[in-house]
């Protein structure tokens, strides 16, 4: 299960069986708190993931590296391009594992990325303003390469990912 | 600030909850504008991305929450 996209997991249960980590439904987006820690940059920031079922991989928005204190310039291009609604388009790509940890009270689950986590970039040829409106609305996402790790509940107003045992 | 991961886990949980329950409040003061919520309360707000960047810096919180707030639903397809 956790092979996909070099996916590495380990969770540290006190006596509890079922992992379950707690997220919130806000303006009609289901979203999760992940800690991100960029090791090879020494940088690392508690995350809000928009679940999307719907995404095959997961990617981190340029305004959340940002705010990390990193600069997606930095980051490579990916070979292979990306297709959402708007197109086809070329991501920047983390090139260093990224350890993606979900926690709950005393309870952690971390998934390593090995295989490097996708930047959702805008591009440089947007105006200003254009800019602008892409990083308010641009989120990073929670995809299938990690959903696949836990059971997913979406309710109204909560979201739970448990992880099976 | 040093924060633990645990620390910062609780805090974001936090935050996170606090603007679920307070959305609909913010989308009539902080309409169109940048907040960072940390603690469960907003420590800034500004229309200008650079500025709340600029802000959090000053902060230096690995929890804090940088939202836009948007009262116009928008149609978005992932």
């Amino acid at each position: 299960m956790c092979n996909q996209n070099r996916l590495r997991c380990s969770s540290n249960p006190k006596g509890c069986l079922t992992l379950k980590f707690i997220g919130f439904v806000i303006n009609k987006q289901p979203r999760i708190p992940v800690f991100v820690e960029i090791i090879a940059h020494h940088k690392s920031r508690a995350v809000s993931f928009v679940v999307d079922s719907g995404a095959t991989y997961s990617a981190i928005s340029e305004k959340e590296l940002e705010l990390m204190g990193l600069d997606s310039s930095i980051f490579p291009e990916e070979k292979k391009i990306s297709i959402g609604f708007g197109g086809t388009f070329r991501n920047r790509i983390v090139n260093c594992p990224v350890h993606m940890t979900f926690g709950s009270d005393e309870q952690k689950h971390k998934i390593v990325v090995d295989g490097g986590l996708k930047i959702i970039c805008i591009s440089p040829d947007r105006k200003p303003e254009e800019r602008e409106k892409m990083l308010q609305l641009t989120p990073s996402i929670l995809g299938m390469d990690v959903l696949c790790n836990f059971n997913v509940h979406i309710y109204r107003r909560r979201i739970e990912l448990e992880l099976p045992e | 600030m040093k924060q633990d991961i645990a620390q910062i886990f609780k805090a974001s949980c936090d935050n996170l909850k606090w603007l679920e329950k307070n959305y609909d409040n913010l989308k009539e003061n902080y309409d169109s504008k940048w907040i960072i919520v940390q603690n469960r309360e907003i420590v800034a707000s500004d229309s200008n991305y650079e500025k709340i960047v600029s802000a959090m810096k000053k902060i230096d919180s690995k929890s804090a929450l940088v939202e836009y707030v948007q009262s116009e639903q928008v149609a978005m397809f992932f």
